[in-house]
């Protein structure tokens, strides 16, 4: 636990607002500080609930409670749909249940998604946590305010915002859009309350922190909390000298690497690009790669659950899975997901495809500054960014006129300079997918 | 005259130029990568002419009732040297700005004057050094009608602000009026951005006049000031605006000209968009020839830029006789991914063409969706 | 849009001739709708310019402002023509019996339903539905109190036009797209004129591609509105509105002026006018799909609501929504488009088929069948559970766990158990997880036949609509209750002054 965390911690029990906000860069320990939070705040008359946005954010916490807090009686609120993973119901320590009713009166955390929380009524308690704030849209955060005299808000600014398949231009300018996330709308009517962030990253290495810190997070800069020396990735069987080997390699020395595929246009699914990406995947496996890392000295042959593909569409992630399943077997485990559902979630080598690879135009959506942000910063050793050559024109080609709506000025940044930024550092660190071993680009 | 000057002034012919202003900058931001239209803009062609010679539809003509109501409205908010503005300004900044000193820039030289443009530039230019120069505790000054300069490819582009307001902390803001409404708190977001383009040229070379004399750029704020009706009201209202992504895109876009030379070698030798005019000033270039002419400068179209080109119907027609996929809209260019006509597409669907090895995927989506409906069409699904 | 939209675009294109999207038409349309015309004064927000309405084709009522001076008499009278037809909607009512919590009630058989050519005029009714609800309402002028009502039902009507498959106000241009594609871009398609020449061409016309080129031709093509284009303004409307300030100050009848401005604008308008019809014909041709009864059932009960609100209460709505109207909306307008959707699916095999290209669905044949299957449930009672094969050659892009629905079985629901690409297919894995009843009662109407072609489209996520706080129970993350009452923006800037 640092300095920052614990001096909010200390903060809570006296704290004469309603509200408080931590803003966590990726991996600053938000989990940590929910979990100490909960289990300061939880008090023998009446339970601290846990709101999070998705049931897996809900399951991981209450999998985090079990292990590091186990004098805590943790309760699971969930949706009749859910199906609680199998270690959590099997685990002693936790109880479950579709209603509250059945939960208030025995457990000191309840923690369920702001879905559920949104169907308890006539219930008021004296604290509450929120977590993942940020994605959390400001009406879910209405249909909840009602549980609770005094919050404490975490979450990622840097991450997407949230969205509806609905025009909702007419809210734009309220102080209260339901567009809005849940911070910005509390911040906007709540203008004293205190706002803290965390300065230092534990998981991302110190040769990620300086590009997703001045791209992603000019308002609330931060620092690595681990030395260079203290991240480690090698192989411990040689490679055979392919672009692939090559990119896996200098991932390794350097923390990034950029596979670049020749230019065209290929739309959403670009099968070269989803083989390219799982060979990437295949050949770090197959080279048994060992991490090493401050905290875990010992060394930890890398394994297909600590790897993760990022797409920007879901359709790209099934189209991986599909060929995942079919024809790499051996990386059964390895997680692949769009940017949305990886928000939040920690690995320790990353395998990207770049949200505007092999498209004809940028748009607002591919250009979203969370969704690159997201994609990498999940990281503890390495991103790899797959993509094919042309992004910097398109960047360059992308029509400026969006609408404006006055008072619009948010804290994420730009997404066309964050990807600008993004793409001149890979320029560094780019392995052409075509060249012979050792001809390296840029 | 530089040499490049000179290969513009050849594509251009004989008509005098017609000089950059905010609004075809602020163009320049919209459809970025259309080669034409940056070659045009550069060498001062007036595309309106062009048009009307190519008896094409003119969707960017003005209407005198908006001009009309335009006018009323920028006339009610300078009234009595600014009286109405001052303490809009108070608030959108908010600032203590008791009272505000207003110079007229208008008043030097004549409407008619040729020089009156770098006429009031130079007095523009001395107005503001001498607010900027001076002790940042007494000058609250409006600058109304002031011309300003802009470097744009090499060229000095004249542009004009409606008013520039300084105020104590030493900070130049640049300030709009324009006559859409602001209607419980909420504008056009189109017409919003528009007018930020526009207010970011300014902010530019406000910018530049300023570097010029050794001052810091960032005393001109990326703040902007729309003052607008409000509501159902000729009453003005104003608001502040961060044009932070307007001034740095338009900058980058600016960047970008210095491509020209390039763009200009991939032309035939003597190419010129020249209207040819006869003694009676009428154009006498047959159309065909013209038409040929234009079709040297690739053109990017989409069905966007009859909102903010002259030439959209010409390009319309190039690209529907060309049958590119482009003129059906983005959607369907984004979903043939880099097939670039009709034709390709459906020859790809029904088979007549074989895929190319990167074309093999959106083949096989289009086959799967010519499949599905053909079983929709024989009712099997 | 979807891949297959695309590509019956190039086909249109490519022959020059409009195709038909969907068979069926997705919104109620009334036998008798209120057609509208609007235009709008160039420059000022929200002046009206000129209305023409009605409902009958041949009979349409035109209101003309005029250049200068108060536009009360011609919006009282556009008042007065729009409560008419609003009013004759309440004439019948029907009983409603008590279901679950909610008490009997009663319910108009019928509600308005005003068709405009585009989204634009949508827009400016909304604009001009902000005007006028919040204007005075003084007792001496009956024309007023018209007035404010016509604001309030044009905000009532403007709102329901932002949920969507609501049918109370739809602009032409949009219902006709969603049931024919066109070889012109989106952009173009938002023109009536070009758009219905594509659609159903003048039988001179060898292509709707070359009725819609003709359609396009300056001399007489007439925008739909509400903006007039700026040749109108500057070769007609200009000098009129001169000669009409001139005779003002001169002191002089103004009333030749203004019957040349109305003979130019019915000659304006009427082009349009007779494509509204037109498109009406053509939309009324199509067979209503099933789920459109039901929510026109839900626009009854919203437009009888209304009139309950208007006689109990009547404040004018407020200019921008407090913190928990706006949620309310954004929930509505997201639940209207899930079900929208969802019903869209289960309705109409096109839009089956575009989910197909996009990777939200997909069609095969049923292989094998078994009925017998049972799981063992949390309580380790078995649980029945039939499952079944199907063999499908579309780009599969899902994966086991997903859950479906089919058209075929509404109320059933399915699960992907497995997946198994084959050679030429793709083998998938069934099971039924709802609408089977239990072993002791089954139901074995959702056991497919086998050879049976079906189509299977990922099921909606189940919504319930969160309860609403009161507005006086707004939290203090959102600012608290606000205010006790609607803010009037307006402050009483009168119109007078433009």
């Amino acid at each position: 636990m640092d300095q920052a965390t614990r001096a909010i911690l200390e903060q809570l029990p006296t704290l004469t607002h309603r509200g408080i906000v931590v803003d966590s860069p990726p991996g600053a320990g938000k989990s940590t500080l929910v979990a100490r939070a909960a289990d300061a705040l939880a008090q023998s008359s009446a339970p601290c609930p846990v709101i999070a946005q998705t049931n897996s954010q809900v399951d991981h916490l209450v999998r985090r409670f079990a292990r590091h807090h186990p004098h805590l009686r943790t309760a699971r609120l969930t949706a009749t749909e859910h199906t609680v993973p199998h270690d959590l119901q099997a685990h002693p320590g936790i109880q479950i249940g579709t209603r509250i009713e059945a939960l208030e009166k025995t457990a000191d955390v309840i923690v369920g998604t702001a879905m559920k929380w949104a169907t308890v009524t006539d219930r008021r308690w004296p604290w509450a946590i929120i977590d993942e704030a940020y994605q959390m849209r400001s009406d879910m955060l209405l249909w909840t305010a009602g549980l609770f005299d005094r919050a404490l808000f975490v979450g990622d600014p840097g991450q997407l915002d949230p969205f509806s398949a609905v025009e909702t231009d007419r809210f734009q300018g309220l102080f209260h859009d339901p567009m809005n996330s849940a911070v910005a709308v509390l911040l906007a009517n709540n203008r004293d309350l205190p706002v803290h962030s965390l300065p230092v990253s534990w998981r991302l290495p110190p040769s990620a922190v300086p590009l997703i810190s001045d791209a992603f997070y000019p308002f609330t800069p931060f620092h690595a909390g681990s030395r260079e020396a203290d991240r480690t990735l090698t192989f411990s069987i040689r490679g055979m000298r392919t672009p692939t080997d090559e990119v896996i390699e200098h991932a390794a020395r350097t923390g990034w690497a950029l596979f670049e595929l020749p230019a065209r246009i290929t739309g959403p699914h670009d099968i070269e690009a989803f083989q390219a990406v799982l060979g990437i995947a295949e050949r770090l496996l197959a080279r048994r790669a060992i991490t090493t890392c401050g905290e875990t000295p010992e060394a930890h042959v890398l394994l297909p659950g600590d790897v993760a593909i990022g797409t920007a569409h879901r359709s790209q992630a099934h189209h991986i899975r599909a060929l995942l399943a079919r024809h790499y077997p051996q990386l059964h485990g390895i997680t692949v997901d769009t940017a949305n559902r990886l928000q939040g979630c920690e690995f320790r080598v990353t395998i990207v495809l770049h949200p505007l690879s092999g498209r004809g135009d940028a748009s607002a959506f591919h250009l979203e500054a969370g969704r690159l942000c997201v994609l990498t910063s999940r990281h503890r050793h390495a991103c790899i960014v797959v993509a094919r050559v042309g992004i910097a024109e398109l960047l360059d080609a992308h029509p400026s006129n969006d609408p404006v709506h006055p008072g619009a000025a948010s804290k994420v940044a730009d997404g066309w300079e964050a990807n600008h930024a993004v793409l001149a550092h890979l320029a560094g660190h780019t392995i052409d997918a075509r060249a012979q071993y050792g001809r390296r680009r840029g | 005259m530089s040499s490049l000057d000179a290969r513009l002034g050849v594509l251009r012919g004989t008509a005098p130029p017609i000089p950059h202003s905010a609004r075809t900058l602020a163009a320049l931001t919209a459809n970025p990568t259309c080669d034409r239209r940056s070659l045009i803009d550069a060498a001062g062609i007036d595309k309106a002419a062009l048009a009307a010679h190519l008896n094409l539809p003119q969707p960017l003509r003005k209407s005198q009732l908006a001009l009309d109501y335009g006018l009323a409205f920028e006339h009610k908010v300078t009234a009595q040297a600014g009286a109405p503005l001052v303490p809009l300004l108070r608030q959108a900044l908010a600032l203590t700005l008791p009272e505000a000193s207003y110079q007229d820039v208008n008043s030097v030289g004549s409407d008619d004057d040729k020089s009156s443009l770098q006429l009031r530039h130079a007095h523009t230019r001395s107005r503001i050094l001498s607010a900027a120069h001076r002790r940042p505790s007494q000058h609250r000054t409006l600058l109304d009608h002031p011309v300003l300069h802009l470097t744009v490819a090499g060229h000095q582009a004249y542009l004009e602000p409606d008013i520039i307001a300084f105020h104590r902390d030493g900070v130049f803001h640049v300030v709009e009026i324009k006559s859409f409404p602001v209607i419980h708190g909420q504008s056009d977001p189109l017409k919003v951005d528009a007018a930020l383009t526009q207010a970011a040229a300014y902010v530019l070379a406000l910018r530049e006049l300023l570097a010029d004399d050794g001052l810091p750029p960032e005393r001109v704020s990326d703040t902007v000031i729309l003052v607008n009706p409000r509501n159902f009201t000729q009453h003005p209202t104003a608001t502040p605006y961060k044009a932070y992504q307007q001034i740095k895109s338009l900058s980058r876009h600016l960047g970008r000209l210095r491509r020209l030379p390039e763009l200009l070698d991939k032309l035939p030798p003597h190419t010129t968009l020249d209207l040819a005019p006869g003694p009676d000033g009428k154009p006498t270039r047959p159309r065909g020839e013209l038409a040929a002419a234009l079709a040297t400068v690739p053109a990017r179209y989409t069905p966007g830029c009859r909102h903010h080109c002259d030439l959209a119907f010409h390009c319309r027609t190039e690209a529907r006789n060309q049958r590119r996929t482009a003129a059906l809209g983005t959607k369907v260019r984004d979903d043939l991914a880099g097939i670039d006509t009709i034709d390709t597409a459906l020859a790809l669907t029904d088979g007549q063409l074989h895929p190319a090895r990167d074309q093999k995927d959106i083949t096989q989506a289009l086959q799967q969706a010519q499949r599905i409906y053909a079983e929709l069409q024989t009712g099997i699904a | 849009m979807s891949l297959l939209t695309s590509l019956l675009k190039m086909r249109a294109a490519d022959t020059g001739n409009a195709l038909r999207a969907s068979q069926l038409r997705h919104l109620h349309l009334s036998d008798q709708p209120l057609m509208l015309l609007a235009m709008t004064r160039t420059g000022p927000a929200a002046r009206p310019l000129a209305v023409m309405l009605g409902t009958d084709p041949h009979r349409p009522q035109l209101l003309v402002a005029p250049p200068s001076g108060s536009t009360t008499s011609m919006l009282a009278t556009l008042a007065d023509a729009v409560t008419a037809y609003i009013d004759a909607c309440q004439r019948h009512s029907e009983h409603l019996p008590a279901i679950n919590n909610k008490p009997a009630r009663r319910r108009y058989t019928d509600a308005p339903q005003i068709l405009v050519p585009n989204p634009q005029t949508v827009q400016h009714l909304k604009v001009l539905g902000d005007d006028l609800r919040f204007r005075r309402v003084d007792d001496q002028n009956p024309d007023s109190r018209a007035v404010q009502r016509l604001g309030h039902w044009l905000t009532y009507l403007t709102d329901r036009a932002d949920i969507p498959g609501s049918a109370a106000l739809i602009p032409m241009t949009s219902f006709l797209s969603m049931h024919w594609v066109t070889g012109q871009s989106p952009q173009e398609d938002e023109d009536l004129a070009t758009l219905l020449a594509w659609i159903d061409p003048p039988r001179h016309a060898a292509s709707g591609r070359d009725a819609a080129y003709e359609a396009e031709d300056p001399a007489t093509h007439r925008p739909a509105g509400p903006a007039t284009d700026a040749a109108f303004d500057n070769d007609h409307l200009a000098p009129l509105f001169d000669a009409y300030a001139r005779a003002r100050a001169q002191g002089q009848d103004q009333a030749r002026t203004l019957e040349e401005l109305e003979r130019l604008l019915a000659a304006y308008l009427h082009p349009t006018w007779d494509l509204m019809w037109q498109a009406y014909t053509l939309l009324q041709a199509l067979p209503e799909a099933k789920s459109s009864t039901r929510r026109w059932d839900h626009e009854r009960t919203v437009f009888t609501d209304e009139c309950v609100y208007l006689a109990q209460d009547g404040r004018p709505r407020p200019a921008r929504d407090q913190a928990v109207a706006a949620a309310v909306r954004l929930a509505r307008m997201e639940h209207g488009a899930a079900a929208f959707a969802a019903e869209r699916a289960a309705d109409d095999p096109f839009a089956r088929a575009e989910l197909r290209t996009t990777g939200e669905a997909f069609g095969g044949t049923v292989t094998a069948i078994d009925s017998k299957h049972t799981l063992r449930g949390p309580t380790g009672r078995p649980q029945w559970r039939p499952r079944f094969t199907v063999s499908t050659t579309d780009l599969l892009r899902m994966e086991p766990g997903q859950l479906l629905a089919c058209h075929a079985y509404r109320k059933a629901g399915y699960k992907i158990c497995e997946i198994t690409p084959a050679d030429d297919d793709t083998l998938v894995e069934l099971e039924i997880t709802a609408g089977m009843g239990h072993a002791d009662r089954p139901n074995y109407d959702v056991l497919p036949e086998a050879g049976a072609f079906l189509v299977f489209t990922i099921a909606p996520d189940p919504y319930r609509m969160p309860e609403f706080p009161a507005r006086d129970q707004t939290p203090w993350t959102h600012g608290g209750p606000p205010a006790d009452h609607p803010d009037h923006s307006n402050e009483g800037e009168g119109e007078e002054e433009q």
